[in-house]
């Protein structure tokens, strides 16, 4: 075709037009992305015919995996820490955590055998213990294996010829 | 689609604005219908041969002198105009089309495309691209990151301490009773053929105020911790333009 030719060159008004349409179209089918940091997608009243939704508020963008496909989101999360530790050895007293909270739970008390320290089998040792778990004071932790904010999924192409 | 060639589409466009340049809207809808009826009958004659152009058939309305002519050929014959006239149309009939030029524009070898497609619309196009930056978040370059590399997940390491000086100076008490009277030992004692040992609590030595420190570093074994000063997720680097003007 050649808009040269006949009627066309009175289409070519609408042509020219249509042509940068038909290459934005091109550039920007459903499903594009559009980024800026102007407060409406300049694309909307450029285009004809086509909508544009904010999407990914609040998230950055990440690219798909064989686990997240694009379009879906990542709520944020961070490997838990998890740990525990225990109170000296007290002889021959019921030891308990008093006070555990947050991220702190108590783990009860250790021990009650018999002492390699005590002289008769009367004497037992026993240890408080602490377990602690990030997760129970926030579910951020425990939500990821790695450092994930909260995310939108995109599929990310890099031209390379 | 098949539409003009990008320089061809540009000389359409000046020409369609200089139908409105300096004009009132009753000045402009004369134009146009001069460029309407004027234009078909000139470019129905498809002339190749601009000397055989019959001037006047389109006029530049931006000089209202300079006759607009029409050339088609081969993009090799475009090329081999060497000085290309300004006032001429070209129709390059193997031209690429102008979107391709303009999309090699916009996407040169680097450029990244996003979208939620499942396929990069534009490789059917042209180019090659390739899926990049799987499970990572774009994130700017800067002077320790070059675009196109990587960075790994990474946040400030956790050192968590826990000290008991809150007592002052104290003692720590060894269980056990003397089992003699006579002879008191500190410990385990042999005396010929009898171990003594001590049956009641006895106190150490006073240390004095002091504290005991629980440091816990590399939190939970995971490298994760302890792998970067600010809170990084997995990333690929790119570079970020904003157009300011």
């Amino acid at each position: 075709m050649s808009i040269y030719k006949g009627t066309d060159m009175l289409a070519g008004v609408p042509n020219i037009s249509g042509a940068i349409n038909a290459t934005l179209e091109a550039i920007y089918p459903v499903g594009s992305i559009y980024i800026g940091t102007q407060s409406t997608c300049p694309l909307a009243t450029i285009i004809s015919g086509s909508t544009w939704v904010k999407v990914s508020e609040g998230r950055v963008l990440q690219g798909s995996d064989s686990s997240h496909n694009a379009g879906t989101t990542i709520a944020a999360g961070l490997p838990n820490i998890t740990g525990s530790m225990s109170s000296p050895k007290q002889l021959n007293a019921n030891y308990n955590l008093s006070t555990a909270t947050g991220a702190f739970s108590s783990g009860g008390q250790h021990g009650g055998s018999n002492s390699i320290i005590g002289p008769s089998s009367s004497n037992a040792t026993y240890q408080a213990l602490a377990n602690f778990s990030a997760q129970s004071s926030n579910s951020i932790y425990g939500n990821s294996s790695t450092v994930q904010p909260p995310a939108y999924v995109v599929n990310i192409w890099e031209r390379t010829a | 689609m098949k539409v003009l060639s990008t320089e061809g589409l540009t000389k359409l466009i000046d020409l369609i604005k200089s139908s409105f340049i300096s004009n009132e809207d009753t000045q402009a809808t004369v134009a146009v219908d001069a460029v309407e009826t004027t234009a078909v009958d000139a470019v129905e004659t498809n002339v190749a041969d601009e000397s055989s152009l019959t001037v006047g058939s389109v006029i530049n309305q931006r000089d209202n002198t300079t006759a607009i002519k029409t050339w088609t050929g081969t993009l090799a014959q475009y090329n081999a105009i060497a000085t290309k006239d300004n006032n001429t149309l070209y129709n390059i009939t193997d031209d690429v089309n102008m979107s391709q030029t303009l999309l090699e524009t916009l996407y040169p070898v680097g450029a990244i495309y996003i979208g939620t497609m499942v396929s990069c619309p534009l490789a059917a196009l042209f180019g090659t691209w390739t899926k990049i930056g799987d499970g990572r978040v774009l994130q700017n370059s800067d002077s320790n990151h070059a675009a196109g590399t990587t960075i790994e997940a990474g946040l400030p390491n956790h050192t968590h301490s826990a000290s008991s000086n809150e007592t002052g100076a104290h003692t720590h008490t060894v269980g056990g009773s003397d089992s003699t009277t006579t002879n008191p030992r500190d410990g385990f004692d042999l005396e010929g053929n009898n171990l003594y040992y001590r049956t009641t609590n006895i106190n150490t030595s006073s240390a004095g105020k002091h504290s005991h420190t629980i440091t816990v570093g590399n939190v939970n074994n995971n490298n994760i911790y302890g792998n970067s000063t600010t809170v990084q997720p997995p990333a690929f680097v790119v570079n970020i333009w904003q157009r300011t003007a």
